[in-house]
């Protein structure tokens, strides 16, 4: 089982604690929600990067040169 | 500007790992807060991971929230979050895959926590180590805004990039209370 790990600040103690099953279990679910809001970034960002590129495309299908887009 | 940085307490993570890092008890004499976490997380499959920051407990409702920016040594991108159960942190400790033995630099700045009126803000500084392209600069402005308000006693760090991960040995945390800043 993993262990936390705490430490006293008033004391300095330190102590080793093994996770309950309720932690365990939170653990998890932290790890599928990150896991949901990482995929949800990425596609954000996958979009974000194909908008840009069709948006450079037709700005060059009009006659800007590669200067002229990178200064917009 | 703050004159006095003062050892709150530290701790250097042992051979077996662990899944997070409590600085309990923590005395209400000073007016700001700094950690500085050097951190690797192990068996996460990825270059990257994330330190979950929540005060005063586990989990501590959805009053935390956000804004990062961050690179990765190809693309910059910035991220919101609103109603966390905590700072997410994300893209901030060194994960399994990145070059061996390194570790993350990270400082988190907390003014102002022994208040018992006021939200608690905090700032966040993360770069990641990794002999590769990708590796990871990540700032984070967050507020923890509980509908009753106290003072900050204690801080978990814990990662959630994977059930399995655990900080690493020699992982370090270290505490420190600032007077005058």
């Amino acid at each position: 089982m993993p262990t936390k790990l705490i430490i006293n600040c008033e004391t300095g103690e330190q102590t080793e604690v093994e996770l309950t099953d309720e932690e365990v279990a939170q653990r998890e679910a932290d790890a599928a929600a990150y896991a949901a809001q990482k995929a949800e970034q990425e596609a954000a960002a996958t979009a974000k990067a194909a908008a840009k590129a069709s948006a450079q495309a037709k700005l060059a299908a009009l006659g800007l040169s590669a200067e002229e887009i990178a200064a917009l | 500007m703050a004159n006095t940085f003062t050892l709150i307490s530290s701790v250097t993570v042992g051979s077996g790992g662990t899944a997070s890092i409590t600085f309990s008890a923590i005395p209400q004499t000073y007016t700001d807060l700094k950690i500085v976490l050097s951190a690797r997380l192990s068996a996460n499959g990825d270059t990257f991971g994330n330190t979950k920051i929540s005060f005063n407990g586990i989990p501590a409702g959805t009053v935390y929230s956000a804004k990062n920016i961050r690179g990765d040594g190809s693309a910059v991108a910035s991220n919101n979050f609103t109603s966390q159960d905590s700072i997410p942190n994300n893209y901030s400790a060194v994960g399994s895959t990145s070059t061996a033995s390194t570790f993350n630099n990270t400082e988190i700045y907390i003014p102002n926590y022994t208040s018992t009126s006021a939200a608690k803000s905090l700032s966040i500084d993360n770069v990641t180590e990794n002999n590769a392209t990708e590796a990871w600069a990540t700032l984070y402005a967050g507020l923890w805004n509980p509908a009753s308000q106290g003072a900050i006693t204690s801080i978990v760090l814990t990662s959630n990039y994977s059930a399995s991960e655990l900080y690493a040995q020699y992982t370090t945390a270290y505490l420190y209370g600032i007077k005058n800043s």
